[in-house]
């Protein structure tokens, strides 16, 4: 499944490049040949690599004027990482968090269809990521603190293993 | 715990941000908002429920066992919440544990007073093994923030070296003990070996007359034979690290077991016995007997690894006062020159000592070699050979044992000999 929503973000790609035959295509195939490459490997590092390929891709179809398909392949590239995070998990898991995810992905590209057709100020984008990052970090920091305290608690007494 | 995807994300989302931002691209702010709202719904999305809401069973099916045997596994953990949850729960790895059947991890969504179970096979490698809690990952629906808990299940699984049964063991100790046993005393009553004759003493039973020998001499006597009694033995494992240069695990192994197959013999056949590991530390079971004796012996050489220390380089440290005098010492060792001294000191002071050299050369250059191999054997044969022929000249009885055979018959052989090659 990831691989087949893969091969989508890369045939989206093609076709906001527009020159469907030209040789610099064949470098959009990296990414997904990183993840095929993760998955028979088992390397998990080729994954974070090929998603860094798609972000770039989706990235260069904005640079191009191509927003909406560069939001179509992050979108669908979001849906393929999440798959591929999903390797293992039951059938009733992995059907929930395609819901989930498709849900997320969903709302985020008509959250930023919306911002860019209300053509937010540069200051406005600014200050939202600031606030954006300082939220996450302070909600994963007071995570960790939680967890750390009960993973204490939690903690076998045994001796180490021999 | 934050995910190396939650990362990998929250960096691209930065990275795209700040190009937007410096390119003044509102195409690329576009998609910082994709990555940010996948983001946030990773972090809304985790389920709020605590380590307390799960428990933990680990069935270990036999706790106790020999080397070469299988152990079955079966790990449940229990959702004692009100809401379903999805798991990863893993167990181990344990280093010593090769998995043989089954998986070591499962994933799956549990209901309410449900479990997730996992069971698998190993074969376990020697070893006291404490078993750790079981690893569990709380899984949220996007993969970005799972927690990790470690749910407490002690456990301990003792893997024993494995004994061969030893048929026979011919030595004599220079001093027995009070309680019968099958070490002879050299000394006349209760037996099954001739001792000799003397003459008749009122009691004596005339059952026991030596006809011939009345007819010679014209005066009663009876036969005598050689009262069999328990001794003092003590085991001495040597786990010098130097002492194993040429295979050091695999023949370390064959002797653990040969000193396991020694020590359980001598328990059996009633005599007091005591272990003693030298080498990193010295280790030592003071003597006893019985079965409960016998698995703590068995229990000690479970634990016994390798070790190096400057002081325990050579024989000359031996605890001699440790080891009851008269008694017979059974080292199993593949020795090295310059041992041979330490051990002709013991049998200077009285007691009897026995050798079993597990063979470094039988295990190394059991296959067929090339012309270097081949003179590589006959220098280790030679500096061996000049080894027991010290080893001879001090009077201690030693055995080289070809590891790829068995142990029992080359004991058995051993009536008689004090040297075998």
């Amino acid at each position: 499944m990831p691989v087949i929503l893969g091969l989508i973000g890369v045939l989206l790609a093609w076709l906001g490049w527009g020159h469907p035959l030209h040789p610099p295509w064949l470098l959009t195939l990296i990414p997904l040949g990183l993840w095929i490459a993760g998955l028979t490997t088992k390397i998990r590092t080729l994954f974070s690599l090929g998603f860094w390929g798609f972000v770039i891709l989706s990235a260069i179809l904005a640079v191009l004027g191509k927003t909406s398909l560069g939001l179509a392949t992050l979108g669908v590239t979001i849906l393929a990482w999440d798959g591929l995070s999903f390797q293992g998990a039951t059938l009733l898991g992995m059907a929930k968090r395609y819901f989930w995810s498709a849900l997320t992905v969903g709302v985020g590209i008509g959250f930023a269809l919306a911002a860019l057709f209300l053509h937010m100020t540069v200051n406005f984008w600014a200050i939202m990521g600031v606030l954006f990052s300082a939220w996450f970090l302070l909600r994963l920091f007071a995570r960790g603190a939680v967890h750390g305290g009960e993973r204490s608690g939690n903690r076998s007494k045994s001796a180490p293993m021999t | 715990m934050i995910s190396a995807k939650a990362r990998t994300e929250f960096l691209a989302f930065l990275a795209i941000l700040f190009a937007g931002l410096a390119l003044r691209h509102p195409g690329f702010l576009g998609l910082a908002v994709v990555l940010a709202t996948h983001l946030v719904f990773g972090l809304i999305l985790v389920p709020k429920i605590s380590g307390s809401a799960l428990s933990a069973q680990r069935i270990v099916e036999p706790k106790r066992l020999h080397e070469g045997h299988l152990l079955q596994i079966q790990v449940h953990v229990r959702n004692l919440g009100r809401k379903p949850v999805e798991l990863r729960i893993s167990d181990g790895p344990y280093p010593g544990f090769s998995v043989t059947e089954g998986k070591t991890w499962a994933w799956g969504v549990v209901a309410p007073q449900e479990e997730l179970s996992l069971s698998y096979v190993v074969r376990p490698a020697r070893g006291i093994y404490k078993l750790s809690g079981v690893q569990v990952e709380i899984l949220d629906p996007l993969g970005l923030t799972p927690r990790r808990l470690e749910l407490p299940c002690p456990g301990e699984v003792a893997v024993l070296p494995r004994v061969e049964d030893l048929l026979r063991v011919d030595t004599r100790p220079r001093r027995t003990l009070t309680a019968p046993g099958t070490a002879r005393a050299r000394r006349g009553g209760m037996g099954l070996e001739f001792h000799g004759v003397r003459e008749y003493r009122p009691g004596d039973n005339v059952r026991r007359l030596a006809w011939k020998v009345f007819a010679r001499r014209d005066e009663p006597a009876v036969v005598e034979f050689e009262e069999e009694r328990a001794a003092d033995v003590a085991v001495i494992l040597d786990v010098r690290a130097r002492a194993y240069f040429a295979a050091p695990s695999e023949l370390f192994e064959f002797s653990v077991r040969a000193a396991a197959a020694l020590a359980q013999y001598f328990l059996r056949q009633g005599n007091r016995v005591a272990l003693l590991k030298y080498g990193a530390v010295l280790d030592w079971i003071f003597p006893g007997y019985g079965r409960r004796h016998g698995e703590r012996i068995l229990r000690e050489l479970a634990e016994a690894k390798l070790g190096k220390s400057e002081v325990f380089a050579e024989l000359d440290h031996l605890p001699t006062r440790l080891l009851p005098a008269g008694s017979l010492i059974v080292l199993v060792s593949p020795l090295i020159l310059g041992d041979e001294d330490t051990l002709g000191k013991l049998v200077a002071r009285g007691y009897r000592v026995f050798a079993v050299l597990p063979d470094p050369v039988s295990l190394e250059f059991g296959r067929v070699e090339t012309e270097e191999e081949k003179l590589v054997r006959r220098i280790m044969f030679l500096e061996r050979w000049v080894l027991l022929r010290r080893l001879r000249r001090a009077g201690v009885t030693a055995v080289v044992w070809d590891v790829r055979r068995p142990l029992s018959p080359l004991l058995r052989r051993l009536r008689g000999e004090r040297l075998c090659l």
